[in-house]
């Protein structure tokens, strides 16, 4: 079948109206006209009427916009149509695939919840954003799409129906804060519980940094908390501390310390070193690395602490405690 | 200057003899015709569904045939129409 342009010659400051002829059948596929408000009586809406043979308005196709006195325009009228139009353009519809060469969205105001950009799916289906191997980019400068959130407007990927975050990546995490002020934390407050899991061949490296800086592994729930390193473990850091604040356990391989001022502490009240709370130790295996001292080292003000003593004629495996008093535990002879 | 403004309209809308289609300007509140609004280059696009043997006789009112597009696949037989 063949495609027909039918034009009107002419204006008429009437309704514009083409009766399709007798015995004729007509597929509409697209319509335009121009509007000239300049005379209008009032404001006024371009529209497309679809009248029956008694004149019954059987569908109207007005456009989305009111146009004022004085003004004009040129409107175009076609199958998913743009409902407004600026510049042109296919617009939005829903129940169809929308395509076209690019989109931007800008909005200026808040809705009636707050939000400036507000993006809800409540079919159940899910919501995918697919940035087809271009990479993806969330900017927020401050107050921005999480804007209004308790806590100062800060980003949130918030999961309240139970479910479960996933971040899967082929090139790996990196998780990067530059404030000195709020730091970076990773909390459960479930019960689920917490694992840092490596499976590759590469190392596993929790690094404190900064001189002087600690690096606390606290395990506080009500059970027995335990904090298990069962590598080599290096605090290379001069005066940095590994502490378990609580009923801790530490399971060492092999812990070097290359600092004499590095401490592994266990500092819970009710759990000591050899204490009266069963089941609170540190167990250090299969090696243990003692300090070698020339001379004989002062005794602790409070604890006792073995060392390796060499005298240039024998090495000794010895004891101090903090009256002072020296144990001899091994000799070479 | 004209502003351009684009709007939808029914897919597939087939229509028989002494249907019509209106161009108007409407009052946004009670959708009744606004006096004084000038119409004008008005255009239809339109599929004849009837046979094309003689498609000046979509010639209506206001409205003649502008342009005749060729079916597809007789233009060579029919020439430039």
């Amino acid at each position: 079948m063949a495609d027909v342009a039918l034009a009107a010659k002419g204006a008429s400051s009437d309704p514009l109206t083409y009766v399709i002829p007798g015995a004729q059948e007509i597929l509409i596929k697209a319509a335009r006209a121009s509007f000239d408000g300049s005379a209008a009586s009032g404001s006024f809406v371009p529209a497309l009427r679809i009248l029956d043979p008694n004149g019954n308005e059987l569908a109207a196709c007005p456009i989305s916009d009111t146009l004022t006195v004085g003004a004009s325009a040129d409107v175009s009228w076609f199958p998913r149509g743009g409902v407004s139009g600026g510049t042109g353009g296919t617009g939005i519809q829903f129940d169809t695939d929308n395509e076209g060469g690019w989109l931007d969205i800008t909005t200026n105001n808040a809705d009636g919840s707050g939000f400036g950009f507000n993006l809800v799916d409540t079919s159940g289906g899910g919501f995918k954003l697919d940035g087809g191997g271009g990479g993806w980019e969330l900017l927020d400068d401050s107050t921005g799409l999480f804007a209004g959130l308790t806590g100062g407007a800060p980003w949130r990927v918030h999961l309240s129906g139970g479910g479960q975050y996933e971040v899967q990546t082929d090139g790996g995490v990196s998780i990067s804060d530059d404030d000195d002020v709020t730091g970076t934390t990773l909390q459960e407050n479930g019960d689920g519980g917490m694992t840092f899991q490596n499976n590759g061949a590469g190392d596993t490296n929790i690094t404190t940094a900064a001189a002087a800086s600690n690096l606390f592994l606290a395990a506080q729930g009500g059970g027995t908390g335990e904090v298990a390193m069962l590598g080599d473990y290096h605090t290379g850091v001069p005066a940095s501390q590994v502490q378990v604040n609580k009923n801790g356990v530490i399971v060492a391989a092999n812990v070097a310390n290359s600092s004499g001022t590095n401490n592994i502490t266990v500092n819970a009240s009710t759990a000591s070193v050899g204490g009266s709370n069963p089941g609170q130790f540190v167990r250090v295996a299969p090696n243990i690395l003692l300090d070698r001292y020339v001379t004989e080292p002062s005794a602790p003000s409070d604890s006792a602490y073995v060392y390796c003593y060499d005298d240039s004629t024998h090495v000794y495996i010895k004891a101090v405690f903090a009256n002072g008093h020296r144990a001899i535990i091994a000799q070479n002879f | 200057m004209a502003q351009k403004l684009t709007a939808s309209m029914p897919e597939a809308l087939d229509l028989a003899f002494t249907y019509a289609v209106q161009f108007a300007a409407l009052d946004p509140t009670t959708g009744a015709d606004v006096p004084g609004v000038v119409i004008s280059g008005a255009l239809l696009t339109v599929t004849q569904l009837t046979p094309d043997t003689a498609p000046d006789d979509l010639n209506s009112g206001f409205f003649s045939v502008a342009f005749r597009g060729q079916p597809l696949g007789t233009l060579n037989s029919e020439g430039s129409g």
